[in-house]
C-alpha cells in the first residue's frame, strides 16, 4: 500500500489552470522524482500538499498511512509526518546550527528564571546530528559561514528532529545550489533515510540525478501527468522527450531574418569564467541575429546577463564589445558602448512614484535637454508615440508605473532601452510572467529591432517556445559552459530540452551507490 | 490618489476606461491642502491676534527666523529625493559655525570674509563626500553612517573651539552679510529664496533632478536603467553637506558668534518640513515649493501660538507632531492605491 496518495488534484489560478486532475504516490521506503519544465506545475502541486494552495474543489482525497488528509491546512500537514525542504532552504544567516535547529520547533529547555539550559541542548543537538550522520556539524557554527551542502544538512536535521513522526519528506530542488562533488554527500543522506520507511519526494531538474537516486519518476507537463514508472523503465533521452513534449508545431521562424554570419561581431565571451556560475563560456552575437541562450537554473544561462550587469566577477577570459576587450562591466559602462541590458524580475526594473512616461524615458533624457530648458513637451510626445508604438495598454503616460499588468510594464522596459538604440540587446526571461499575447508583441519587437536596426539580441530565456520561435541560433548552457549550439531549424524545443538536460556519459554520481 | 485608482489596474488586451489620465494623478484638494491649511491658519491667527500678528515686522521676523532651518533643508531635500537619509547636517552646521568664527578669531578678523566663506563651503562638502564614501564605496546604511559622522563632526568643533564660545574678531563685513535689509528684506529670505529657485530649477527642469527622483523610487531598477546612481548619490550628500555649511555661516552671520551646540536644534525642524512638504504641491515627491510651505506652516503655527501666550515645550511638539503627521499622511496616500 502506498504511504502517501493523492488523488485527481486540480488547481486553477485566475485565468490559468496550473494542475488538472494530478495523481501522485508514494511508497514507504521509496524515492520519487518529480520532474517537468518550469511552469509544468511541480511547485504548484508541491504548495498545495503543503497546504499552502488549497485545491479545487472536487480534488482528492488525499491520504498519509490511509488516513485522510486535509488540504489547505499546514498544521495538518505538519502532524501527518510530511516535511518540506524547499529550494532556499529557509535557513536564518548569523544564528547557530542550534538554534536553527530550534527555530523549526520554538521552544528551548528553560531552567531557573527562564534561561535556556544551552549546555543539554547542545547536548541535545549534537546527538541528534549524529544519529542522521551528520556529526561533522558543530552545533555552535554560524549557519551563515556554512558551504552548500552543510546548510541543505542543516535544513534537513531541522526536518527530521522528530525524525520517528517523519512519514514523508519532500526535497525541492535541493541540489540546485550544491557543485556536483558535494551532491553524493547529500544522496548518502537521503538514501539513509529511506532505508528507515521514510518516503521521499524528490523534485529536480537534473535528470541524471534521477536515474541515481529514485526509484519511480512522475513527469508532469502544463499540468498533466504525462508519465509515471519505475525509473527503470525509462532512459535519460525519453525522459527529456517527455518533459518537452512531442505535440511540438512546427517553429515559427522570424521571417526576414537572414544569415548573419558574415556580420559584424558585437559581443564575445571568450572561455569566460565567473565567481558565480560560468566555467569556460565562450559565446558571440553578431549585429542583426538573435541568439537564445537555454539552460537550467545554475547552469549559467542567467549568470551571462549577470556577469555583463557587473553582478558576478570575472575571475579568467575575456569579454569583447564591437572587437575590443571591455573593460569595465556595469549598466552605465555598457550603455556606453551601445549595449543594454533587460534583467529578469519586475523589481530590478520597476521605478515605482515615477509615472510610465518617466519610466520609459528614463535610460536617456538627453533629447529633451538642450540650451538649460527640460523639454517637457517633446517627451509627453515621446512617451505618447512609444505607448502607441509598443502596444502599452492603457496608453497614459502619467499613469503610475505601479498600476499596469506585468506584462504592458515589460514592454515599457524593452521600449525603454529599445529607445536608446543600443547595437546590443541582452534580454533575461523577458516573457517570464507575460500572457500570450504579450509574449508575442514582445518577441515581435525583438526581431523588428534584429531585422530593421541591425539589434544583435541575445535571448537568455527558459521558456523553451520563445528560443525556437525567434532564435536563429540556440546555445545551450550546462555546467557553465556552452555544450551544443542549435542552428535554425534545429532550434526545436525537443532538442534544446534534450541538450540541457542530458548530461554527457551518463550517470555521473552511480559511484556513490 | 482618487479611490478609482484601485480598479485602475489594467489587463492586456481590454484597458480599463478611464476618461482622463489625470485620474492617477494627485488631485488638486490633495495637492493645495497644506497651501489652503496655511492659509486658514493665517486667517484665524489675524482675527484672533489682530494687533500683534499680522504686522509687517512680526511676519517678516517669523520668516527670517526660519532661514537658517531652510537652508539646512532645502539641502537635506536632495538626499531625501535620492531615498538616502542625511542626519549629519546637524553637525555639519556646527562645525561650520565653529569654523568660519574660529578663523577670524584666530586671525583677529584679519582673513579675508570671501576666503574664510570658500573654506567653510569647502569643510561642508568634504563632509558630505566623506558620508558618500562610507555609503557608496562600504555599502552602509546612510542612516548609520551620518548618525555616527554628524556626531564626529559634532566632536570636532568642540574640540576645535575648546568648549567655549567663539565671539572675537567677527569682521562687520561677515554679520553684515546676515543682517543687512536690502530693499527693506532681509538678506537671508533672498539667499533662501535664491537657493529655493535653483534647487527647485534642478529637480523640475533637469535631467539630473529626475535621475534624483529615480535613484530614490528604486536605486537598483534605476542603476540597470542606466542611471549613474552612485555619482547620484555623491552628489545628494555633498549638497546637503555644502548647504548645511551655508546655513552655519548664516548663523554665524547674524549671531556674529560661534557655540559649540548649535546644530542639533535644526535637524527636526528640517526634516519635519521637508516631508510635511513631501504632501502637498506634487504629493509623493520631496518637493522645494512644498518644503517651503511646510516650513511656514510649522513656524507660523508656533508664532501663533506663542503670541497667544502658549508655553515653549509647545515648539518641539509642535516640530514632531508635524513630522509624524506627514509620514501618516502619506501612508494614507499609499494605501489609497
Amino acid at each position: 500500500m502506498s504511504l502517501l496518495e493523492l488523488r485527481s488534484i486540480s488547481k486553477t489560478f485566475p485565468g490559468q489552470r496550473a494542475l488538472s486532475g494530478v495523481d501522485l504516490e508514494v511508497a514507504a521506503g521509496e524515492i520519487h522524482a518529480l520532474v517537468g519544465h518550469n511552469g509544468s506545475g511541480k511547485s504548484t502541486l508541491i504548495k498545495v500538499l503543503s497546504g499552502f494552495h488549497e485545491p479545487d474543489s472536487g480534488s482528492g482525497p488525499a491520504t498519509v498511512d490511509g488516513r485522510g488528509l486535509r488540504f489547505g491546512d499546514p498544521e495538518g500537514v505538519h502532524a501527518a509526518g510530511i516535511r518540506f525542504i524547499h529550494q532556499d532552504l529557509g535557513l536564518a544567516d548569523g544564528l547557530s546550527v542550534l538554534d536553527n535547529l530550534k527555530l523549526g520547533t520554538g521552544l528551548y529547555r528553560t531552567g531557573p528564571a527562564w534561561a535556556i539550559r544551552w549546555r543539554s541542548e547542545r547536548a541535545d543537538a549534537r546527538r541528534r546530528l549524529t544519529a542522521l550522520g551528520l556529526e561533522h556539524l558543530d552545533p555552535d557554527d554560524d549557519v551563515g559561514r556554512l558551504g552548500a551542502v552543510e546548510r541543505t544538512e542543516v535544513a534537513i536535521a531541522r526536518a527530521l528532529q522528530d525524525e520517528d513522526q517523519v512519514r514523508v519528506l519532500v526535497l525541492d530542488e535541493p541540489t540546485a545550489a550544491l557543485p556536483d562533488r558535494e551532491v553524493g554527500r547529500l544522496f548518502t543522506l537521503v538514501r539513509r533515510l529511506v532505508a528507515g520507511g521514510v518516503g521521499v519526494i524528490y523534485v529536480s531538474h537534473r535528470l541524471e540525478e534521477v536515474f541515481d537516486l529514485a526509484d519511480r519518476v512522475t513527469v508532469l507537463r502544463e499540468g498533466v501527468v504525462v508519465h509515471a514508472s519505475p525509473v527503470s523503465a525509462i532512459d535519460q533521452r525519453a525522459l527529456a522527450r517527455l518533459i518537452a513534449g512531442s505535440d511540438i508545431v512546427a517553429p515559427v521562424r522570424a521571417g526576414g531574418l537572414g544569415d548573419a554570419s558574415g556580420a559584424e561581431e558585437l559581443l564575445r565571451f571568450e572561455e569566460v569564467w565567473t565567481e558565480d556560475e560560468l566555467r569556460g563560456a565562450d559565446l558571440t552575437v553578431r549585429a542583426g541575429e538573435v541568439v537564445g541562450v537555454a539552460g537550467l537554473s545554475g547552469s549559467g544561462v542567467h549568470d551571462v546577463p549577470r556577469t555583463l550587469l557587473g553582478g558576478s566577477r570575472v575571475t579568467a577570459g575575456r569579454i569583447t564589445v564591437g572587437g575590443a576587450a571591455v573593460t569595465e562591466l556595469g549598466p552605465t559602462a555598457l550603455a556606453r558602448l551601445g549595449v543594454a541590458v533587460v534583467p529578469a524580475g519586475n523589481h530590478r526594473k520597476r521605478i515605482a512614484g515615477l509615472s510610465v512616461r518617466e519610466n520609459l524615458t528614463i535610460s536617456d533624457l538627453g533629447p529633451f535637454w538642450s540650451a538649460a530648458h527640460f523639454n517637457h513637451r517633446a517627451e509627453r510626445a515621446e512617451a505618447r508615440e512609444l505607448l502607441d508604438r509598443f502596444g502599452i495598454l492603457p496608453p497614459e503616460p502619467e499613469r503610475p508605473i505601479e498600476l499596469l499588468s506585468g506584462g504592458n510594464q515589460q514592454k515599457v522596459y524593452v521600449a525603454r532601452l529599445l529607445r536608446t538604440r543600443p547595437r546590443l540587446l541582452v534580454l533575461e526571461e523577458p516573457t517570464q510572467g507575460v500572457d500570450v499575447g504579450g509574449s508575442a508583441d514582445i518577441l515581435r519587437f525583438i526581431v523588428d529591432a534584429a531585422r530593421e536596426h541591425g539589434v544583435g539580441v541575445l535571448l537568455c530565456s527558459s521558456d523553451l517556445e520563445d528560443l525556437a520561435g525567434v532564435c536563429q541560433r540556440v546555445l545551450a548552457f550546462r555546467a557553465g559552459r556552452i555544450a551544443a549550439e542549435l542552428v535554425g531549424d534545429a532550434a526545436t524545443r525537443e532538442a534544446i530540452v534534450e541538450e540541457c538536460y542530458l548530461a554527457e556519459g551518463g550517470p555521473i554520481h552511480a559511484a556513490e551507490r | 490618489m482618487p479611490p478609482s485608482a484601485e480598479t485602475g489596474i489594467a489587463t492586456e488586451g481590454e484597458p480599463t476606461k478611464t476618461p482622463t489620465a489625470r485620474r492617477h494623478q494627485a488631485s488638486l484638494l490633495e495637492r493645495f491642502a497644506g497651501p489652503g491649511f496655511l492659509a486658514v491658519m493665517f486667517v484665524v491667527f489675524t482675527v484672533m491676534l489682530p494687533d500683534t500678528f499680522p504686522t509687517y515686522n512680526n511676519l517678516i521676523a517669523v520668516v527670517n527666523n526660519q532661514t537658517i532651518t531652510a537652508m539646512v533643508a532645502l539641502g537635506l531635500l536632495v538626499p531625501l529625493a535620492a531615498g538616502v537619509f542625511d542626519i549629519s547636517i546637524g553637525g555639519i552646521l556646527t562645525l561650520s559655525v565653529i569654523f568660519s568664527t574660529l578663523m577670524f578669531q584666530t586671525t583677529g578678523g584679519d582673513m579675508p570674509v570671501p576666503v574664510v566663506i570658500l573654506l567653510t563651503l569647502g569643510i561642508g562638502i568634504l563632509a558630505g563626500l566623506f558620508n558618500a564614501i562610507l555609503v557608496v564605496r562600504l555599502r552602509i546604511e546612510p542612516f548609520i553612517v551620518t548618525l555616527g559622522s554628524g556626531s564626529v563632526f559634532l566632536g570636532i568643533s568642540q574640540l576645535i573651539a575648546n568648549g567655549k564660545v567663539i565671539s572675537e574678531h567677527i569682521p562687520s563685513g561677515f554679520t553684515d552679510l546676515g543682517r543687512s535689509e536690502p530693499l527693506g528684506i532681509p538678506a537671508p529670505i533672498i539667499y533662501v529664496l535664491a537657493l529655493a529657485a535653483l534647487l527647485g530649477y534642478v529637480f523640475v527642469m533637469t535631467p539630473l533632478g529626475r535621475k534624483i527622483y529615480a535613484t530614490g523610487a528604486n536605486r537598483d531598477a534605476a542603476r540597470l536603467a542606466g542611471v549613474p546612481t552612485d555619482r547620484i548619490l555623491y552628489l545628494a550628500f555633498m549638497t546637503s553637506g555644502v548647504c548645511a555649511a551655508a546655513a552655519g555661516l548664516l548663523y554665524a552671520m547674524r549671531i556674529g558668534a560661534g557655540q559649540p551646540e548649535v546644530g542639533g536644534q535644526y535637524l527636526l525642524p528640517a526634516y519635519a518640513a521637508a516631508f510635511l512638504g513631501s504632501t502637498m504641491i506634487k504629493p509623493g515627491r520631496f518637493n522645494v515649493l512644498g518644503l517651503l510651505v511646510g516650513l511656514l506652516i510649522i513656524a507660523i503655527g508656533i508664532n501663533g501660538l506663542q503670541l497667544n501666550g502658549i508655553p515653549s515645550w509647545v515648539i518641539p511638539t509642535f516640530q514632531g507632531a508635524a513630522l509624524i503627521l506627514a509620514v501618516v499622511l502619506t501612508k494614507v496616500r499609499g494605501r489609497r492605491h
